[in-house]
């Protein structure tokens, strides 16, 4: 009796994820045709990673090999996983609130709201799943970038990016929850943790390029490991090793420590998002919007 | 009441809000300006990690100073009038005995509050962490770059605007697509010549892309590239700033119109 309940709410549980995705990808999706969504789609990440190169291409002096810019444009091109999932369960919070005015209804449902955003966040990465696969087509065929089907360590790369949506979903839940609290520009908060990630996870450059402080704040971001386990899943030990100082031990290790920092992230992030979630049903404020 | 007055009235009025509601909570402090700052730092460390010269890393800076004033027309100006639909101010902006560009330039005033916060931020902050100096050919003449370009971002950022009196979602994902792409042809983050000389004119439709390029030049004496003369890219400004406030006053009028005739004026959620 007991397992067919706890059976029944797993699958009520994965019912909500399900239907939150799929809300997701219908709000993001319905506005227009196919064609014109897969073109804005494509052409946003696709003109980050041109400004990456052009970059690449005024500033590199003749001591910088092309693996600095593989590594570069990797990096660049997996981190749309996580600014998209972080937007995805964050600004979910600003937009049903201020905007479609529709958030008492979807808290009131019998899904539960953590899984609500979670379902959210989930859709929005599988969109930005879609730009990943064309920024690495283009890198391989236009770029040149030295990557190939047979090249790219599989198992490792799966579970690298599983683990790499878990710590984001973590941190997006951290996010979430100050969204709460915050007005209608509380939006941008996705973006600029998402930026701040960016400076000093080594996304662009190695770690070592930061001064000694960041660098050891860089070391306790979980996403520092998930990059330097991606570019060596991705582009070989050999070329992931131009982008030097997250990291210098063995892949098994790597993994290890990626797999404890990503639990860890999502269990804090969880437990953040409770808490905010209690405090601001307390005071009264989960649908109080705040137009100016 | 003259109609001048009613309408400086009305800028107040709609800035008023913005700037006292922002800071009723500081937490735009972090997010918007703080945070950003930190994230712009990521493009000059860029540089740094390739060692170039120190120009380039004062480059990346004054783009991310001037991406304040870029996403502050796009999201709180030009999209303004959809959150506004949203949320039923719309009919009440057009029922103001004001000019609907009266309304549009206190958002600007309002908005210019944090964007100007964050872009000084964003300066002293690649002054003091990478060391960046602006060493002015012409003080002057790179403020008046400064000033057509900002005017004339707002110019454009009202004629978006008028898109989202008609459209809703599908103006939202214009702007939201108005990002990176713009960062882009605008070269926000390295020398816009880069792109090619007529891709570079192309980009010169945005004000960004000669702005940028003129308040470079006129920055860092030593700077090794510019897309123009200076003389020629203040000249393209003003005419920018002209034409734009131009087509915002023509395009207003008529998307509203049009919006009107549709039904879609106070049409919310499309």
């Amino acid at each position: 009796m007991a397992v067919a309940v706890q059976a029944a709410q797993v699958r009520h549980r994965i019912t909500s994820v399900r239907t939150a995705f799929w809300l997701g990808w219908q709000m993001d999706s319905n506005w227009t045709d196919p064609f014109l969504f897969a073109v804005y789609s494509i052409i946003k990440p696709l003109s980050g990673a041109l400004i990456l190169l052009f970059i690449y291409r005024v500033a590199a002096g003749p001591a910088i090999g092309s693996a600095f810019f593989s590594n570069m444009y990797v990096g660049n091109a997996f981190f749309a996983l996580v600014g998209q999932m972080l937007l995805g369960m964050s600004w979910v919070i600003v937009e049903d609130r201020e905007f479609f005015r529709m958030i008492r209804y979807v808290y009131a449902s019998s899904s539960p709201y953590h899984l609500y955003l979670l379902g959210r966040g989930l859709s929005k990465l599988a969109i930005s799943a879609v730009s990943v696969l064309i920024l690495m087509g283009f890198g391989r065929t236009v770029l040149g970038l030295p990557v190939s089907l047979h090249s790219v360590n599989w198992p490792m790369l799966s579970s690298t990016v599983l683990l790499g949506v878990l710590c984001a979903a973590g941190l997006g839940y951290a996010i979430a929850s100050l969204q709460f609290f915050m007005a209608r520009h509380g939006g941008a908060a996705s973006e600029a943790v998402a930026g701040v990630l960016y400076l000093l996870c080594g996304v662009l450059y190695p770690v070592s390029t930061l001064p000694p402080w960041a660098q050891r704040v860089s070391r306790l971001i979980p996403l520092t490991y998930w990059l330097e386990a991606l570019r060596r899943s991705v582009l070989g030990s050999e070329t992931a090793a131009a982008f030097t100082g997250a990291y210098a031990g063995r892949d098994l290790s790597l993994m290890a420590l990626l797999t404890l920092g990503s639990v860890a992230s999502l269990a804090i992030g969880l437990l953040v998002f409770k808490a905010g979630q209690a405090a601001a049903t307390r005071r009264g404020i989960i649908d109080t919007a705040q137009d100016y | 009441m003259s109609m001048l007055r009613a309408n400086l009235m009305a800028i107040w009025g709609r800035a008023y809000v913005r700037i006292v509601g922002v800071n009723r909570e500081p937490s735009w402090i972090l997010f918007d300006v703080i945070f950003p700052m930190l994230g712009v730092a990521s493009y000059a460390y860029i540089y740094k990690a390739m060692n170039a010269s120190r120009e380039f890393m004062g480059f990346a800076i004054l783009g991310g100073a001037m991406t304040a004033y870029w996403m502050n027309v796009i999201w709180s100006m030009a999209s303004q009038f959809y959150w506004e639909k949203q949320n039923g101010n719309l009919e009440l902006f057009f029922v103001a005995p004001t000019s609907r560009m009266a309304i549009l330039l206190g958002m600007a005033f309002g908005g210019m509050v944090t964007s100007t916060t964050r872009a000084v931020a964003v300066i002293l902050f690649g002054m003091l962490v990478f060391g960046v100096r602006f060493t002015f050919s012409s003080f002057p003449l790179a403020v008046l770059a400064f000033i057509l370009t900002v005017v004339a971002l707002y110019g454009l950022g009202m004629m978006l605007s008028s898109v989202f009196l008609m459209y809703g979602r599908d103006a939202w994902h214009m702007a939201n697509l108005m990002q990176e792409p713009v960062y882009l042809i605008s070269g926000l983050y390295f020398p816009v010549k880069a792109l090619g000389f007529w891709a570079a004119l192309a980009g010169s439709i945005i004000p960004l892309t000669l702005g940028l390029d003129a308040i470079r030049q006129l920055s860092f004496s030593t700077a090794p590239t510019g897309f123009l003369p200076v003389k020629w890219e203040i000249a393209g400004l003003s005419c920018l700033t002209v034409l734009l406030f131009f087509g915002a006053s023509r395009s207003l009028a008529y998307m509203e119109k049009l919006a009107k005739r549709e039904g879609r004026l106070t049409l919310k959620w499309q």
